[in-house]
């Protein structure tokens, strides 16, 4: 039994053209926009590691991350428990003040679970922030795909100035929908537009369709 | 048997070649920071994929991801063991069930095909498990198995290849064309073999190849500056950092303790109390198993914020150019001074109490504040300097010991015309005797009056000049440092060379006593200006006027012809042989005369050094003075 594995196992590793093996479906942005049921900006003040069950597969540490929203790109009409709004008259939507999302893996005392196609998130960081529903609850659209860090730098400067007078940066990557750092404000138009381009028909229709898998 | 086995482990390898020729050289693997401590990975098959005409018989299924598990080991040189201990029934992400198990899921994944959940301790890989879900992106996937993937599908191999690399500790890669690039592509067969890339992550983390360390670096500070004293959070972003027991953190060359910081995942530690370090830039350095990384002025630490007592002298010219001293606290040597909004001159920082400096000239005078900015923080004096625009000033001399007729000129500076001026200076009179007090050949010359009274026993001499006793011209332009009178005095031989006379402007003494003011053309206003005082130098030599030849203190034309009646008429005595000889030639005669004729009347060459002030003779010749 031994042997006949040995012939096995390489004459698998023989055939031919196998499609796709990657963790995550690629996205680009206009799927990541249009998949996210919200978008913003903000900065996390808090993140807290507990157990929890994911999608049914068993106890996992999951994170909770709380995002001060800045700036909301998407929002949705749904009431959803890990949004804050402020006050607003009676019947009127508030504002976004407040959204927790998740994560799979953190950190609980000395023990420690990670997935590579999470994001992770850090106290203090500013943040751009595709999110939709996942697990009954919030989570980044496309996993890592969807949290971007925002920078404030100079064009060829490594620090920041005094004066915040800095421009606004998306970090961008190679693996990402975002592939180059942007601005901001020039993302927050590309968004816009593919949001606005949503509402005219014939777009679309399935949005797996050119999709890598 | 052996030989077929050689055959079919041949071709994989040619593959990688081909792979690797192909790839970028570039290395970019990450690690997820941690790994199993002794290379032996086991794990457990839960052959449930239920499609099994697509993805193969339980049987298949348990090969296809075995292989996918052993092309760790079979493609690399790493010290690596996947070892399959069987069939199970456990699906999911159960981190307490001890089993690390390869499953199906029939839950949709969201965007994620699979996903692979590490857990540990520490640097401690210590249980996986690895999940290929049946729906992503709102669509079945179809798992695919021994057969040739048709279009479309999920390669069950591929994918379980890519989430075993996590599972030993691999992040994703920037190279696409690698196993451990993070999205999916539709790249044929390289799916099966390991790129350079994904082997040098492998081997690096289970048996360290030689230059297969991962582009290990720190890429940013957050915040970028903070407290001198430190004690404050800091994140430090970068790749690959790993849970080395000897890992050390440096800032400012200054090593950070253990307990200071925590490296939270591969890509970020966590500082929770900065170290202290002298102001200014600072490098960031990690050292690691991975060697040294550095980001040079990573770091900027920031002086506490000044704190401003005093600035001395409280007042000064508007011509600026006296040293100031600014004293206070917490002065960084990048601490900018400005008075009345102007930098500070040519400023030294002492200490971190004391900045010195030179003033800096201002248009006008007035009352303003004194500011300290360093570092983003600004201490402000108020109303703590007066620029002064009516200033009268002693000019620094020199003379030959013993000397005599030393000229030190009184300077007026003034914003306005002015119609009068009186002062009176006191010397030590063992060190200076006042022969008089000139104002030929200056502007001042042309006063009504103008009056000295010198008193060489108690050391005060007292002067005063109206320019009109009637009308408002002739005045005293205003100007900046305009000479009004030339103090002719007269060096002790009892001094030293470099000792210093001083001669003060000091108000109300000498008998009558005298004040200093300025009477201002405009409504006769009498002002104090602000006094300054000079010194003589004593110097070893004598000092001369060059073509002063009469040694009145001025070049002028009876100059010429007082050189001319010497030469020509014998009628003269020359006191001082180097002021005759204009030119400087190292003889006296009739070129000499015309230079000053020329010099004064057709706009001929000057006189050579000293002049157009008085001074030692720069050339070395037989004449004395």
């Amino acid at each position: 039994m031994k042997k006949h594995r040995l012939i096995f196992i390489p004459a698998l590793c023989l055939l031919a053209s196998i499609e796709g093996r990657a963790a995550v479906v690629e996205l680009d942005l206009e799927k990541l926009t249009q998949r996210s049921s919200h978008i913003f900006c903000g900065e996390v003040i808090a993140t807290e590691s507990e157990w929890g069950d994911f999608l049914g597969l068993g106890r996992a540490m999951i994170t909770k991350v709380r995002i001060k929203v800045s700036e909301v790109w998407k929002d949705s009409e749904e009431k959803r428990p890990e949004i804050t709004r402020k006050a607003k008259s009676p019947g009127a939507r508030g504002e976004i003040a407040e959204i927790t999302i998740r994560y799979l893996g953190g950190r609980i005392g000395e023990r420690w679970q990670r997935c590579a196609a999470s994001p992770t998130f850090s106290r203090g960081e500013k943040v751009l922030v595709f999110a939709s529903e996942l697990n009954n609850s919030l989570w980044t659209t496309g996993w890592f795909q969807g949290k971007y860090r925002l920078e404030r730098k100079r064009p060829g400067q490594g620090l920041s100035r005094a004066d915040g007078d800095d421009k606004l940066l998306v970090r961008g990557s190679q693996q990402l929908p975002v592939k180059k750092h942007l601005e901001v404000e020039a993302l927050r138009l590309m968004v816009r537009k593919l949001l606005l381009e949503r509402r005219s028909p014939g777009r679309g229709a399935r949005e797996r369709e050119g999709a890598d898998r | 048997m052996r030989g077929s086995h050689r055959a079919a482990l041949i071709l994989p390898l040619i593959l990688g070649l081909a792979g690797a020729i192909h790839s970028p050289a570039a290395r970019a693997f990450e690690t997820l920071g941690m790994s199993w401590r002794t290379g032996r990975v086991n794990y457990r098959i839960n052959p449930n994929f239920p499609d099994q005409d697509l993805s193969g018989t339980r049987e298949q299924q348990v090969e296809l991801i075995s292989c996918s598990a052993e092309s760790w080991r079979e493609q690399s040189v790493a010290d690596l063991r996947f070892v399959y201990l069987g069939t199970t029934t456990a699906t999911g992400l159960n981190d307490n069930d001890g089993i690390n198990t390869v499953s199906w899921s029939d839950q949709a994944g969201g965007d994620a095909l699979a996903v692979t959940l590490i857990s540990g301790v520490g640097s401690r890989i210590e249980g996986f498990d690895m999940v290929l879900f049946s729906e992503s992106l709102g669509t079945a996937n179809e798992w695919s198995g021994p057969q040739d993937p048709p279009s479309g599908t999920m390669d069950i191999r591929g994918i379980a290849a890519h989430e075993f690399g996590h599972a030993i500790g691999l992040d994703h890669s920037d190279i696409r064309t690698s196993t451990m690039y993070a999205a999916a592509l539709n790249r044929g067969q390289h799916l099966r073999t390991l790129h350079e890339d994904d082997l040098a992550g492998v081997e690096f983390l289970y048996d360290t190849r030689a230059g297969a360390s991962p582009a290990a670096s720190i890429l940013e500070v957050e915040p970028n500056s903070g407290p001198a004293a430190g004690r404050n959070e800091v994140l430090i972003r970068g790749r690959n950092f790993t849970w080395d027991q000897n890992s050390t953190l440096y800032a400012g060359g200054r090593r950070l303790s253990s307990s200071a910081w925590t490296i939270e995942d591969c890509c970020l530690i966590r500082v929770h109390r900065m170290i202290s370090g002298n102001a200014g830039a600072a490098d960031i350095r990690l050292t690691s198993e991975l060697g040294d990384v550095v980001l040079e002025d990573g770091y900027r630490y920031l002086s506490p914020a000044p704190e401003l007592a005093a600035i001395s002298p409280g007042e000064g010219p508007v011509t600026g150019g006296i040293p100031v001293t600014v004293t206070g606290e917490n002065f960084s040597s990048a601490a900018e001074v400005r008075i009345g909004g102007v930098e500070l001159e040519d400023p030294v920082w002492i200490d971190s109490r004391m900045i010195r400096g030179s003033l800096p000239r201002r248009r006008s005078g007035g009352i303003f504040d004194v500011t300290v900015a360093q570092d983003g923080t600004l201490a402000r004096l108020q109303d703590a300097f007066n620029y002064r625009s009516k200033v009268l000033r002693v000019a620094e001399s020199e003379g030959p010991i013993g000397g005599n007729r030393i000229p030190v000129d009184i300077l007026c500076t003034s914003d306005e015309a002015l119609t009068g001026v009186s002062f009176a200076v006191s010397y030590e009179t063992s060190e200076l005797t006042m022969n008089e007090v000139s104002t030929e050949n200056l502007l001042t010359n042309e006063a009504s009056f103008a009056a000295a009274n010198i008193d060489n026993e108690s050391g005060i001499t007292t002067f005063g000049i109206v320019m009109s006793l009637t009308d408002t011209t002739p005045s005293i332009p205003a100007a900046e440092e305009l000479v009004i009178a030339r103090l002719l005095v007269s060096m002790s031989a009892e001094l030293s060379v470099g000792d210093s006379a001083r001669v003060e402007l000091t108000s109300g003494i000498g008998s009558p006593p005298v004040e200093l003011e300025y009477t201002t053309v405009a409504k006769g206003r009498v002002v104090s200006p602000l006094a300054m005082h000079g010194q003589v130098t004593a110097l070893a030599g004598a000092t001369f006027l060059r073509g002063d030849s009469d040694q009145n203190g001025t070049i002028q034309l009876t100059d010429a012809v007082f050189l001319l009646d010497y030469l020509f008429r014998g009628g003269r005595v020359l006191s001082c042989e180097d002021a005759a000889d204009s030119n400087d030639d190292g003889r006296i005669d009739i070129s000499d005369g015309i230079l000053i004729l020329r010099f004064l009347f057709s706009g001929g060459d000057r006189p050579r050094m000293p002049f157009p002030r008085a001074g030692m003779d720069p050339t070395d010749d037989d004449l004395g003075c």
